[in-house]
């Protein structure tokens, strides 16, 4: 019997999206590269009397408390707003892209009628998902490595490769969200707006929330939390984090190929 | 031998709308059969539920033997399939998307690829989206033929095709019975059906109402002419004529419903000089109809 070419559609995904992967990841690196490169042009001692003059819930909040250091002002800035963010916000719009929208678009009947089953191209599309969240991660890593010597971050590499991880895995995390979403709803603005609400809740909650007397515990319920880029810089490698990544992952793509092998296509 | 598809009860409902309601089809091997209905009948419901794209509602269904929820993999592999909507990313070349097909298939013969495309006069390095319509099309009947399937399941296969290409596509279509290949395929043009299909079944409202052979569905159907002579013909010349029904002379026209054979009509309109003459297919819901009250005036 011929076999059908391995993980022939998640490299089908990955092709199909090259030139918008590849322009996510210029962004990446672009902005990376700005907020990096800046570290080396402020003199430190400058933030301090800025963030001196900031409220201290704010600077907590944003995870700005610890400026000056090398590892603070990265954890505060590549790996703790603008480039988590923007990466998540890739996360959804492209896990969206390889399921709902291209059912919503009629283009998943195709595939669908090919002999591969359900559970099968539920799988290959999140690893191509996968591929690409930690190609992005290392288009970061890449860059923060890469200029770590020359604005003499300090940080060890191993933090930077760390962190890094962890920002592929909060990736991966909300785009299987919107992959599981997707296995339930064939329609793309419903699955942007649902994983894109539990990303906004998650941030804050691991943010502004935390702050509120009372509401500390929040932050357990909070993906960002358990990503923790700025902590990584500072500690290292958490594994019990990590695994709750992990884990999260783990259980989106299940409920995705559970969602998606029990229903009609293209009718939502 | 097993039949290629077999429904049981076949039912389908999208929340309170029906799509189907009840379907029992037989389709042979070896055969083409027309599955035949108008716009909303429920031929695209009965396909996708073929390939377990829908999941029914009630009923059963069985395709080369297997059960399209518990062997679906199996059964698309020796299922070839044209989408009645066939929609694909179009940034890309027939070429790429035949590829990834192929490849998803395990593998194909490149020379039959090739010599399909050739056949049906595609160009397959131009990206899909400056494709027409037609030529759209042709990607999608290529797709359908590239791995020699068991079956073919074809969704109003022909639509957007120009005449010449309808026509090579039946060929494709009769080729395919000949070696064996079971066509399954829908449409809501009966003439089309009739070129190629060896038995037709009728759908009505997500239910079939008459399943025959395609000579016995021409002989029954009924044809709108409209004749002009060189002279004003007497209207009693006509009258005597089996199968004319409704029929009106006024001057030099002639309107009449013709129903079966047209051979005395023929001859007897030979005997004037005629300068034109239009023949139309009644509308196939109108003919579905005719046939439908037949059915029930027979058994009455």
């Amino acid at each position: 019997m011929r076999k059908t070419a391995v993980l022939e559609i998640t490299r089908k995904a990955l092709w199909d999206q090259r030139k918008n992967l590849l322009g996510w990841a210029i962004g990446l690196a672009g902005a990376t590269f700005i907020y990096t490169g800046v570290y080396g042009i402020f003199d430190p001692t400058e933030f301090d009397s800025i963030v001196e003059s900031l409220p201290e819930e704010f600077l907590e909040a944003f995870g700005w408390d610890n400026f000056a250091s090398p590892s603070g002002y990265l954890g505060s800035t590549v790996y703790g707003l603008v480039i988590p963010i923007l990466t998540v916000v890739f996360a959804i719009a492209f896990g969206t892209r390889l399921l709902a929208a291209d059912e919503e678009a009629g283009t998943l009947e195709l595939t669908a009628t090919c002999p591969v089953s359900r559970i099968s191209l539920v799988l290959q599309r999140v690893m191509a998902v996968a591929v690409a969240c930690f190609g992005m991660a290392t288009v970061v890593f890449a860059v923060v490595a890469l200029l770590s010597g020359p604005v003499s971050l300090n940080v060890p590499l191993e933090n930077i490769l760390a962190a890094s991880f962890q920002l592929a895995m909060l990736a991966l995390v909300f785009g299987s969200l919107a992959v599981a979403i997707g296995g339930f709803i064939g329609r793309r603005g419903l699955v942007i707006g649902a994983a894109a609400a539990v990303a906004v809740v998650s941030y804050f909650g691991s943010t502004i929330v935390p702050q509120i007397s009372g509401l500390a515990w929040f932050q357990n319920f909070s993906v960002f939390y358990y990503y923790g880029g700025a902590t990584v810089l500072e500690e290292g490698f958490a594994a019990g984090n990590a695994l709750i990544l992990i884990g999260l992952s783990v259980v989106f793509v299940a409920v995705a190929a559970f969602g998606f092998n029990r229903r009609d296509i293209g009718t939502a | 031998m097993t039949v290629a598809i077999r429904t049981e009860s076949l039912t389908k409902y999208y929340g309170k709308q029906r799509g189907l309601d009840g379907l029992d089809l037989e389709v042979q091997p070896g055969e083409v059969y027309g599955f035949l209905g108008p716009n909303g009948a429920g031929k695209t419901t009965t396909i996708r539920l073929l390939l377990d794209v829908l999941r029914p509602t009630g009923g059963r269904a069985e395709v080369l033997g297997l059960e399209p929820r518990a062997s679906g993999v199996e059964l698309r592999k020796r299922v070839g399939y044209l989408p009645g909507d066939f929609v694909v990313n179009g940034r890309q070349t027939s070429r790429q998307l035949l590829g990834h097909l192929a490849a998803l298939r395990g593998g194909i013969d490149r020379e039959y690829l090739d010599s399909l495309i050739e056949r049906v006069g595609l160009d397959p390095t131009i990206t899909i989206r400056s494709l027409s319509k037609g030529n759209r099309q042709k990607v999608g009947l290529v797709q359908a033929f590239m791995h020699r399937p068991e079956l073919l399941i074809l969704d109003e296969p022909t639509s957007g095709l120009d005449p010449m290409l309808q026509r090579e596509f039946q060929a494709m279509a009769r080729e395919a019975a000949a070696s064996g290949q079971t066509v399954f395929m829908s449409s809501h043009v009966l003439s089309e059906v009739q070129a190629v299909a060896d038995r037709a079944g009728i759908i009505r409202d997500g239910r079939l109402v008459a399943v025959d052979r395609v000579e016995t569905l021409r002989e029954r159907s009924v044809r709108q002419v409209e004749i002009v002579f060189d002279d004003p013909v007497p209207v009693e010349a006509f009258a005597a004529i089996e199968d004319v029904e409704h029929l009106a002379v006024e001057g030099n026209t002639l309107t009449c419903q013709l129903r079966g054979r047209a051979d005395q009509f023929v001859k007897t309109i030979a005997r004037f000089g005629v300068a034109s003459l239009l023949s139309e297919e009644q509308d196939l819901e109108e003919m579905f109809f005719a046939y439908y009250t037949d059915e029930e005036d027979r058994r009455a």
